[in-house]
């Protein structure tokens, strides 16, 4: 997905994770634009921990609005995407 | 913990050699925020205070366990990102408190953050030529 300047997000993933041997410890993952604040998502966060994307994808927690940007739907969906992309960039960095 | 004031304007932040170094989320963050005549003036923490829901910042804040100074009529106090954010452009700052500091752990060896968005085609400024 390009990346343009000036762009508002439709939907954003800022995430922290240590690279542990083959695995991902203390992962945090933030989202935001999908709900009135940036919301963590702790039961993906613990799948990702595992290494389980498809499960962490699955467990995504998030039941986001429409609005002007974009239905909560695509919302939900776009909220995987970055999912896939960023667990795909931290597991880059283990060891 | 990297300490960042509240009045680093984000184009400050943007070119840190600090940040880069020990907050690289915050680093990432940077050059995603509106555009450069916006980071030239809008401050790390008029982003965290007004805690827009799209905004990069505040995600950045929470997903780093950091913490903000508030000062208000009694005095200092620090919060907790998990307790700063109450809801819609709300925070746990009163009607009269200013913060006025950022903390996030910082970075080390093995640590990996990684920030990524989707976002619409630009809103561009169109840039003005002017004579004389």
């Amino acid at each position: 997905m390009a990346r343009r300047h000036g762009d508002y997000a439709i939907v954003g993933l800022a995430a922290s994770a240590r690279a542990d041997g083959k695995g991902l410890k203390d992962v945090r993952l933030a989202y935001f634009g999908v709900g009135n604040m940036p919301l963590r998502v702790p039961a993906s966060e613990a799948a990702l921990a595992r290494g389980d994307i498809d499960g962490a994808v699955a467990a995504l927690d998030l039941d986001p609005h429409d609005d002007i940007q974009a239905t909560g739907a695509v919302k939900k969906h776009l909220a995987g995407v970055l999912l896939r992309r960023v667990a795909a960039q931290l597991m880059e960095q283990r060891v | 913990m990297i300490e960042i004031g509240a009045l680093a304007r984000h184009a400050q932040a943007e070119r840190s050699d600090t940040i880069a170094q020990h907050a690289p989320l915050i680093a990432r963050a940077m050059p995603l925020i509106a555009h450069a005549a916006i980071r030239n003036r809008g401050t790390l923490g008029g982003s965290i205070a007004f805690a827009d829901p799209a905004a990069e910042l505040p995600a950045c804040l929470l997903a780093l366990d950091g913490e903000v100074d508030a000062q208000g009529p009694q005095g200092k106090r620090t919060i907790k990102a998990a307790d700063y954010f109450k809801g819609l452009y709300e925070t746990a700052l009163g009607p009269q408190d200013i913060l006025t500091a950022i903390r996030v752990p910082a970075a080390r060896q093995h640590h990996a953050h990684r920030l990524r968005r989707i976002g619409k085609t630009a809103r561009r400024l169109r840039h003005c030529r002017t004579r004389g």
